[in-house]
């Protein structure tokens, strides 16, 4: 074997270990480490073009939700409304197309929709924006899916169209990518270790 | 290319936008008004129809939920479980019903692209008929 090919072979691994110690120091901690600015999902931007508006706005100082009684009741309530309101539909099936973001206009849509409305129904409520951030992540099978991220003090908390349970984000499973960052909503930030986000979200 | 004409249904679109008192809402800061508000609704039900039903338009909902805010309407008020979806459903139903597909896609996103600029973009080529 050649010396190159030890050379790669060892870079792999350590990559391996480096992924792998990252992934494990950051299952169990309440907060999401971020690890730079990363690109903005092609749904956002046609969400942007298509609700001209709702993207602008100045950048903000990050804020976390004070994790009151209240609150979290508001969370959850909006979680289990929205699920049960909107009708879970792929993109495909809905616009004949494999990603579009949107509001539920006509009741239906897939797990961009539902985080969007659910982000959209909190902000009316006075939750801070830099608050509630749009996240990708790959789920339990490795698809692409969106959650929505609201940052508490008692940790990143995720709603999530798959279920009516309002999670810590170490406790749901899915291996998170990108999320909006607090100070600007048109700006992404890679989750842990860097890695290529999903071609679509579709769940 | 098509040569859109007026038609009783354009005429309707346009008294949506103008009798109503929607366009003059537009400009102005009115007190929330009911009558306005449902034309905002209803404006929101025509965007919603030539969206999903239209595939040469390009629809801009930005637009109409600046509409909507001005009367004081929130955007989550005509989404699942707000209070006007009740309204913009009832909407979406009988405009479906009323109006055929190439009117809608025709002369009344023709409508919204003059009397609401930017609120529907038409395909490129489309010669108006006006």
């Amino acid at each position: 074997m050649s010396g190159s090919h030890w050379q790669g072979w060892t870079a792999a691994l350590v990559a391996l270990v480096l992924s792998c110690g990252l992934a494990a120091a950051q299952a169990g901690t309440p907060f999401m480490q971020t690890t730079g600015i990363t690109s903005v999902p092609y749904g956002w931007v046609d969400f942007c073009n298509r609700y001209a508006g709702e993207c602008d706005g100045p950048t903000l100082v990050p804020v976390t939700i004070p994790p009151t009684a209240a609150t979290l009741r508001d969370l959850d309530q909006v979680n289990r409304s929205v699920n049960s309101s909107v009708t879970s539909v792929t993109d495909m099936e809905h616009w004949g197309v494999v990603d579009r973001w949107d509001y539920p206009l006509d009741g239906k849509g897939d797990c961009e929709d539902y985080v969007l409305m659910k982000r959209k129904v909190l902000m009316d409520r006075g939750l801070p924006r830099q608050a509630l951030l749009v996240t990708v992540v790959k789920d339990h099978a490795g698809e692409g899916h969106a959650v929505l991220t609201v940052k508490t003090g008692k940790g990143d908390l995720v709603l999530d169209n798959m279920t009516d349970k309002v999670m810590r984000w170490d406790e749901t499973g899915y291996r998170f990518i990108k999320r909006q960052s607090g100070e600007d909503q048109n700006r992404w930030v890679s989750i842990g270790t860097p890695e290529p986000g999903p071609l679509f979200t579709a769940k | 290319m098509p040569l859109r004409r007026p038609s009783l249904i354009h005429c309707f679109a346009w008294a949506t936008l103008t009798c109503l008192g929607v366009a003059s809402a537009w400009a102005e800061d009115a007190a929330p008004d009911a009558t306005k508000v449902a034309a905002a609704v209803q404006v929101m039900a025509d965007l919603t129809l030539i969206d999903s039903a239209c595939h040469g338009e390009a629809v801009n909902f930005g637009i109409a939920l600046g509409f909507l805010a001005r009367q004081g309407v929130s955007t989550t008020s005509v989404l699942p479980g707000g209070s006007e979806r009740a309204a913009f459903e009832h909407d979406v139903q009988t405009r479906r019903a009323s109006f055929d597909h190439d009117a809608l896609c025709g002369e009344i996103a023709d409508n919204y692209a003059e009397a609401l600029p930017g609120s529907v973009t038409l395909p490129t080529g489309t010669i108006r008929g006006r």
